[in-house]
């Protein structure tokens, strides 16, 4: 595994910053014992390697932090593409709703509430639950996998974007635009 | 060749072409597409340019279906085209009347040859062949066996 470094903190842009600006705000009936909430717009999770270079980028319009789990609100992730062959790998995925979570220098993201996903290779996904480990997509509930002249139904799939690779199980569908 | 002398079959099909395959024809117009009736798994590996079916595969092509245990598809650079395929397992090939078995079917985009491998057989109605080797070509409906062929050919039935 490539020496990276994580750089997990919520990064927060300037006009939500926590601790100021309207955007942020605390409960405002403060029982003693609950647990905190912090509340913020515009928020950025990502990850770089060692040389400074993005490695994904996870944004959310809406996030809402309790218990080390951040709930987030209109989710993009983006898988940047490499250079030369590399360029097949990137991918962008949106979804409605989703949760982000670090642990163990393993980041998990949750994309939910239907998310469509478009990759570099020219495939699209879409299904209604995926989760981001920071380097994989595992998709459950059923996938949709298309691109022009394709579409394959899977119950689940296995997105590897570094490596250019998608493995579905219990698959129908068709591939076109190939002549065979 | 093990005292084996290789002998090969040349059947040039001379019957009008079936139903099926005169809507092979009309289709051939129109973008061919591989339809996955079933797979359990399928792994497209961008790097290596190729889908690998896995587990009771079934797909259909035209006239043409194929059952069998695994098949990977191997793509050209702009994966916009099947340079071949290859069938292994429990491989059964039905192309309108004609149905063939083996372990291991073969696709060769540039030729439009299918050779079947191990203990292949091919029947059409009554007729019949097994050899060590069938070749079986799309474009000119042609066969050809080698090496230990055997069968049998009803005079006027076509195969």
């Amino acid at each position: 595994m490539p020496q990276r470094f994580f750089e997990f903190g919520l990064v927060i842009f300037a006009l939500a910053v926590l601790g100021c600006g309207s955007d942020f705000f605390t409960d405002p009936v403060p029982p003693a014992p609950a647990p905190a909430v912090t509340r913020a717009r515009e928020a950025v999770f990502e990850e770089r390697d060692d040389t400074g270079m993005v490695q994904w980028v996870l944004r959310a319009a809406k996030v809402e932090q309790e218990s080390g789990i951040v709930r987030c609100d209109s989710i993009h992730l983006v898988v940047p593409p490499g250079s030369g062959r590399d360029n097949l790998r990137g991918l962008t995925a949106f979804a409605a709703e989703g949760t982000y979570a670090h642990a163990a220098d393993t980041p998990e993201a949750t994309l939910e509430k239907g998310y469509e996903m478009t990759m570099q290779n020219g495939w699209s996904a879409v299904g209604d639950f995926a989760r981001w480990n920071g380097s994989s997509i595992v998709t459950r509930d059923s996938v949709t996998l298309s691109r022009p002249g394709s579409r394959i139904y899977g119950r689940d799939a296995v997105i590897h974007p570094s490596r250019n690779r998608i493995i579905l199980h219990d698959v129908t569908g068709s591939i076109g635009d190939l002549t065979l | 060749m093990n005292g084996l002398v290789a002998f090969s079959l040349f059947f040039l099909l001379q019957a009008p072409p079936s139903p099926s395959l005169a809507r092979a024809a009309v289709k051939d117009t129109e973008p061919p597409r591989i339809e996955i009736r079933h797979a359990q798994t399928v792994d497209y590996d961008g790097q290596a340019r190729l889908i690998r079916l896995d587990g009771a595969v079934h797909v259909v092509r035209l006239t043409m279906s194929i059952k069998a245990d695994h098949v990977v598809i191997h793509l050209t650079d702009d994966e916009k085209r099947v340079q071949s395929a290859v069938a292994t397992g429990h491989v059964d090939l039905v192309d309108g009347e004609r149905r063939g078995r083996a372990d291991r079917a073969e696709f060769i985009e540039a030729s439009q040859d299918i050779i079947l491998t191990g203990n292949p057989k091919l029947r059409n109605g009554p007729n019949e062949m097994a050899a060590d080797s069938i070749v079986y070509n799309l474009n000119a409906r042609t066969m050809r066996a080698s090496g230990r062929v055997r069968g049998i050919l009803v005079p006027g039935a076509t195969f």
